[in-house]
């Protein structure tokens, strides 16, 4: 598939509700960012304590409490961040999509909440329904009215290298 | 016949007369020669060279300040030779003259190979800086900011070839549920008064 080509697909879908392949496959890149995101901080949790603690370097250990609820708090935090601010996650940036109000308009913060929520606890079943939805909505977004909308533009040819030879070269 | 040997009587005269002359002039300069050469007419030339020295010397002087006065006045005037130059140029009808100037026929006239066999491109080649000019456009060019291109490049369209796959395969997802549930109208996917902020 050739660059034009790209361009025209980029253009037809842009502003279009975007299917389920591409919302589960952005998901599943959201899920490893919120699983980096927590491992970072558990590494720099204890990286402190060892600096500034004068303990040994290990990973802390609070629970089954802390490890059954970190990953869940983290992945709606990160969520929210970046749906009431840029409308993308990592995940929706790679594959050109934002979450907006069924309006068009941002998301707010409770909206961005109550969707992390959902989307944590039973995003995988939730997000099932967009493949069934005639609106590619799912559960979260008809609860939610939000939307996913494909929003990128395909890359274009960089500009030829120019060189410039100086004047009274070498020559 | 009487104008040519009269003519003929003139010249060999004349002959005889630049001869004649001709030696003369070659026994003078021989006795000269011995006549200075003779020990009393020499001594008294070296007396004499002091005061021809000084006005020599003063003949010297005057040579080199007419010379920079002369180059004085060629300076002072080259303006003005300039523009007379000018007008005559100016008024010289020059595209008349080209026009009449048949510059094709004086190409056919000139024979190429034989100029080339004449050129010798070898010596050329070898006065040409090659490693100079190889490492002077080398310096111009900002090979970290090509690769930084070219990768960056060659990611973008990774990552917009991985779009559109995946858009495929929504639309061939929803294809399938759309045939099962036996949908007839298209989905409804445009999201009313959303404007894209068109980001890669």
């Amino acid at each position: 598939m050739s660059a034009a080509d790209r361009r025209a697909r980029a253009d037809a879908v842009r502003g279009r509700r975007a299917g389920a392949a591409t919302r589960y496959a952005a998901a599943g890149v959201d899920f490893l960012v919120a699983g980096a995101l927590l491992f970072g901080a558990l590494v720099g949790f204890a990286a402190v304590r060892y600096l500034f603690g004068g303990m040994t370097f290990a990973l802390p250990r609070a629970g089954a409490v802390f490890d059954a609820a970190a990953f869940p708090v983290v992945a709606v935090v990160y969520l929210v961040a970046a749906w009431t601010t840029s409308g993308r996650t990592v995940g929706n940036a790679l594959f050109g999509l934002r979450v907006v109000r069924d309006t068009g308009a941002r998301v707010g913060v409770l909206r961005a909440g109550g969707r992390a929520v959902i989307c944590t606890a039973f995003g995988v079943v939730s997000l099932a329904w967009a493949a069934i939805s005639s609106r590619n909505a799912a559960v979260h977004d008809l609860l939610l009215r939000t939307s996913v909308v494909h929003d990128w533009s395909a890359a274009r040819t960089p500009a030829p290298v120019s060189v410039v030879i100086p004047e009274g070269g070498p020559i | 016949m009487a104008p040519d040997a009269a003519f003929g009587a003139v010249r060999m005269l004349q002959r005889a007369t630049f001869a004649v002359l001709g030696r003369g002039a070659h026994i003078s300069a021989a006795v000269a020669g011995a006549v200075f050469d003779a020990p009393p007419v020499r001594a008294s030339l070296a007396r004499l060279e002091t005061p021809v020295a000084v006005v020599a010397a003063r003949g010297a002087a005057y040579r080199h300040g007419d010379e920079e006065q002369l180059k004085a006045f060629l300076v002072s005037i080259e303006p003005l030779v300039s523009t007379v130059l000018q007008f005559v140029v100016d008024l010289l009808p020059i595209d008349a003259i080209l026009d009449r100037v048949d510059v094709d026929s004086i190409v056919r006239r000139v024979d190429v190979d034989a100029l080339m066999q004449r050129v010798d491109v070898d010596a050329i080649v070898k006065r040409v800086d090659v490693p100079g000019l190889v490492t002077g456009v080398l310096e111009n060019i900002e090979l970290g900011d090509i690769i930084a291109d070219s990768t960056t490049s060659i990611a973008s369209d990774a990552r917009d070839v991985v779009r559109v796959q995946a858009i495929r395969a929504d639309g061939g997802v929803a294809s399938v549920i759309d045939r099962i549930l036996r949908r007839r109208r298209p989905r409804d996917l445009v999201v009313p008064g959303y404007r894209w902020s068109t980001l890669t």
